[in-house]
């Protein structure tokens, strides 16, 4: 009997999974499938490569010198702004638009793991989208003076960085896209919104005469997180800040999905 | 359950979560946990500085730092700026509100008075922080900027001390100053610590100059008093006989005895050293008279009788060879009759010699000898104590032995002696002894004084330490000129090249060591060993190499820009392939 029961939690559990996976993947699909995806993620990496290596600029990794990739790391964030809204715009908003939603819903997964499925879908494409630039690292590591030079735990912790920050602009974009219906408006209210947390929380927080409370507010801010596992140091202040972030805004989403019971 | 039960249900739920994920980032903030993936672990604070950051004892109050190396800088400078802000960072992490700091820009208001203000306070007439100008020579309007790369520490509410990150008069943009900007960088946090060990000590420790054996005098060592005179109390101690001379002094510095040192005052300064007394020796075993150099033009540099060597310092674990080093690596001196003005000449016997790799010697620059000894290490192998030679000459030198004759033809390239073997280089300079010394004076002292009560001869040292330099110059901060038949001296710091030696660039050529060898030598024998841990810490400077980029900019511009796109393309191609597979079937 207990048997049965159990058989029967782990063929519903499997199903489940079987019913996320499914969607995960069609998620992927969906975007590899278009030129738009394969346009939002070239622009990416022509930007990334242009600024760092072509671009007379105080970011060109030749002129500076050094076997780092700051650089790198500083614009990427800054291109994934305009970049990530992209990936995320249409995950709810399209879905919404055509009705498909609807038939999203009927299915027997939670609402959870529907917001997950998009959720991990657009983490993977931010992965697949850092993934080339590896090259860079390989450059300056050819290029460095004597050959391998270059940090490499830096460039680790740096990476790692980038896909925490990566994925709290998924977890923002996509909750973004599950208030609107117009892919269009999602996409430029979700880089601003990216741009307040990124950054614009940082000027508020250099402008205030709110004393204390500027610390305060600049913790709030992703870019005060980064700042650290940019520069080699794992602090667990900034592991906590990230994942939290990213539980609130995916559970926002849900809430929002939710809300169609009310 | 009613729809609007389970809409305020959720809501519920949802804030809850929030506020719990709030809390635990407010705890994850104040009980941080960090791994320093660096490969120098270069964002890690030293043991030592940890230490004493958390000492409750030691920080009783705020130490406020005011760095001023802000602004509108270059790259380099902004690189140290940085490294400062970062350091100052993990000090506040580790010792809370007790350190604070805060940069200022000399030039950040708009009100032109007030800036002059605060660069006239900074600069305290000499005593603040000595300013840098830079000069761009790209760019086509000469502009020349001045920087303040120090800080004023604050201690108890009053101005306690001045750190000096680095100390160039002028530096030109653009020119390859990577060696110092590696040198500042790696200084930067046993710069910051010292300072705040020393506002935050209460009880310097005292340094006695010896006097009485003709030695240099206060006028002579200025400038390394002033130096010494942050940390320790300086002053000037004679023997005179008395057995407790060196009773309350923790080192002895002995710059350039020329008389003969009497039996008694070996004795007193022995037992000094048996008792735990840190003794630096500089000892110019020759004689050169630069008076008849100067008026003849040749002189004979002729062992000079100190009583010293043989038993002394032999029996303590050094020789000092009666001998002159000429060296090809060398400063310049002014040479008759054509070159009588400056730059002058490279000079053989004033050897730039540079450090070894050892604590006292990292991160500074090389050191200036004039006509300077060798040394030989007695029973190198010897367990109770242990030698380290802390500089050498370049493997392009050559020892001459007494008596040597000195004229200026070892100026002009057909005369110098031949430095082509390097077996005959490498003559060390300064050797760090550290161990159980044993006296001399054992088996030497009647039995009578020996039981006397009155007074306790020891043979064997506790654990100590001593530094013997065969150079009395390397100290001595007068510069002796001769002008118009007329002996003259003149005061001049010890880091500058009174030659004044440029490069094409305007900036000075040679900038020497001695201040800072000397002065972290003293460090070393009279501190914690500690201290110099955080010396030792080095961070490599990553570079690209110059060369390579240059020759082959453009391949790694293209392979950058292709590669990326190219796995686009191919990533495009398999999911096509896939795709294709699946619903040909």
């Amino acid at each position: 009997m207990r048997l049965k029961v159990l058989n029967l939690t782990v063929a519903k559990t499997i199903q489940l999974v079987l019913f996320m996976k499914a969607l995960y993947l069609k998620e992927i699909r969906t975007f590899l499938g278009s030129i738009i995806g394969y346009m939002v993620m070239g622009v990416f990496l022509v930007l990334n490569s242009l600024f760092l290596w072509v671009f007379s600029s105080g970011a060109n990794i030749l002129e500076g010198g050094t076997a780092d990739l700051v650089s790198f790391f500083t614009i990427a964030p800054i291109i994934f702004l305009i970049l990530i809204p992209a990936i995320t715009m249409r995950s709810f908003s399209e879905e919404k638009r055509t009705g498909t939603i609807e038939l999203l819903l009927t299915r027997p997964i939670t609402d959870l793991q529907i917001v997950l499925a998009k959720y991990f879908a657009g983490l993977t494409l931010v992965f697949i989208s850092i993934l080339p630039t590896l090259i860079y690292y390989l450059s300056i590591h050819l290029l460095g003076k004597p050959v391998g030079i270059v940090d490499d735990g830096v460039i680790i912790s740096s990476y790692i960085g980038l896909l925490f920050v990566g994925s709290v602009f998924v977890a923002i974009g996509i909750f973004v896209s599950s208030l609107f219906n117009s892919q269009i408006t999602a996409l430029i209210l979700s880089v601003l919104i990216i741009w307040f947390f990124y950054m614009g929380i940082d000027f508020l927080a250099n402008y205030t005469q709110f004393g204390s409370f500027d610390i305060i507010l600049k913790n709030i801010g992703i870019s005060e997180h980064f700042k650290s596992i940019q520069k080699g140091i794992l602090v667990s202040t900034d592991f906590v800040y990230f994942i939290s972030v990213n539980i609130v805004f995916i559970l926002a989403t849900k809430l929002k999905l939710q809300s169609r019971k009310w | 359950m009613s729809k609007t039960q389970s809409k305020s249900n959720s809501l519920i739920n949802y804030v809850g979560f929030v506020v719990i994920l709030l809390m635990v980032n407010v705890l994850a903030y104040f009980y941080p946990k960090r791994i320093d993936l660096t490969e120098d672990k270069r964002y890690s604070l030293s043991d030592y500085t940890v230490e004493m950051l958390q000492d409750e004892n030691r920080l009783k109050d705020r130490v406020f730092f005011k760095v001023y190396l802000e602004g509108d800088l270059p790259a380099d400078m902004k690189n140290i700026r940085n490294e400062i802000n970062n350091i100052l960072d993990e000090f506040v992490a580790v010792a809370g509100d007790k350190i604070q700091y805060e940069f200022i820009d000399t030039d950040g208001s708009d009100d032109e008075e007030y800036n002059d203000q605060v660069k006239q306070n900074i600069f305290n007439k000499g005593k603040g922080i000595l300013p840098t100008y830079l000069k761009n020579i790209n760019s086509s309007s000469a502009e020349l900027k001045t920087i303040w790369p120090g800080a004023i520490v604050e201690y108890r509410g009053k101005t306690a001390d001045v750190v000096q990150f680095f100390d160039r008069e002028q530096l030109v943009i653009d020119e390859n100053i990577t060696q110092l900007i590696d040198k500042t960088i790696n200084n930067i946090e046993f710069k910051l610590i010292s300072a705040i060990r020393r506002v935050t000590t209460d009880k310097k420790k005292r340094i006695g100059f010896l006097q009485g054996h003709g030695e240099l005098d206060k006028n002579m060592t200025w400038d390394i008093r002033q130096v010494l005179k942050k940390d320790y109390v300086i002053g000037d101690v004679e023997i005179n006989g008395q057995l407790n001379a060196f009773d309350d002094i923790d080192a002895l510095i002995i710059a350039k005895p020329v008389e003969p040192f009497n039996e008694k005052d070996k004795f007193i300064i022995d037992q000094f050293i048996m008792r735990g007394g840190k003794t630096l020796w500089f000892i110019d075993p020759i004689d050169v008279n630069i008076d008849s150099l100067a008026f003849t033009g040749e002189t004979m540099g002729l062992s000079r009788n100190l009583n010293i060597e043989k038993d002394l310092l032999f029996k303590y674990g050094v020789r000092i060879n009666n001998d002159l080093i000429v060296d090809n690596q060398s400063a310049n001196e002014l040479v008759p009759p054509n070159n009588i003005k400056p730059p002058g000449l490279p000079w053989v016997f004033y050897p730039i010699v540079y450090p070894e790799k050892h604590p006292i010697c990292l991160n500074i620059d090389p050191v200036l000898t004039q006509y300077t000894s060798s040394i030989h290490v007695v029973n190198e192998k010897d367990k109770e104590v242990k030698k380290t030679i802390l500089l050498k000459s370049s493997p392009e030198s050559k020892s001459l032995l007494a008596p040597v004759r000195i004229n200026w033809g070892f100026a002009f390239d057909q005369w110098k002696p031949d430095f082509s073997n390097p077996e005959f280089g490498n003559n060390p300079i300064a050797v760090l002894l550290e161990g159980k010394f044993k006296s001399p004076f054992e088996n030497r002292i009647s039995e009578a004084f020996l039981k006397g009560e009155v007074y306790q001869t020891k043979f064997k040292s506790v654990e100590n330490k001593m530094l013997v330099v065969a150079d009395g110059d390397m100290i001595n901060s007068s510069y002796i000129y001769f002008k118009n038949g007329q002996k003259k001296i003149a005061p001049i710091p010890l880091h500058v090249d009174r030659m004044g030696v440029i490069t094409n660039n305007g900036t000075p050529k040679f900038v020497y060591g001695n201040r800072e060898f000397i002065q972290n030598a003293v460090d070393y024998l009279l501190g914690d060993n500690s201290l110099i841990g955080i010396r030792s810490k080095t961070i490599t400077l990553r570079m690209l190499d110059d060369e390579k980029v240059a020759k082959e900019k453009s391949f790694w511009k293209s392979i950058n820009i292709i590669i990326p796109l190219a796995f686009l393309a191919i990533l495009a191609f398999i999911l096509y392939l896939i795709r294709k597979r699946k619903y040909a079937h």
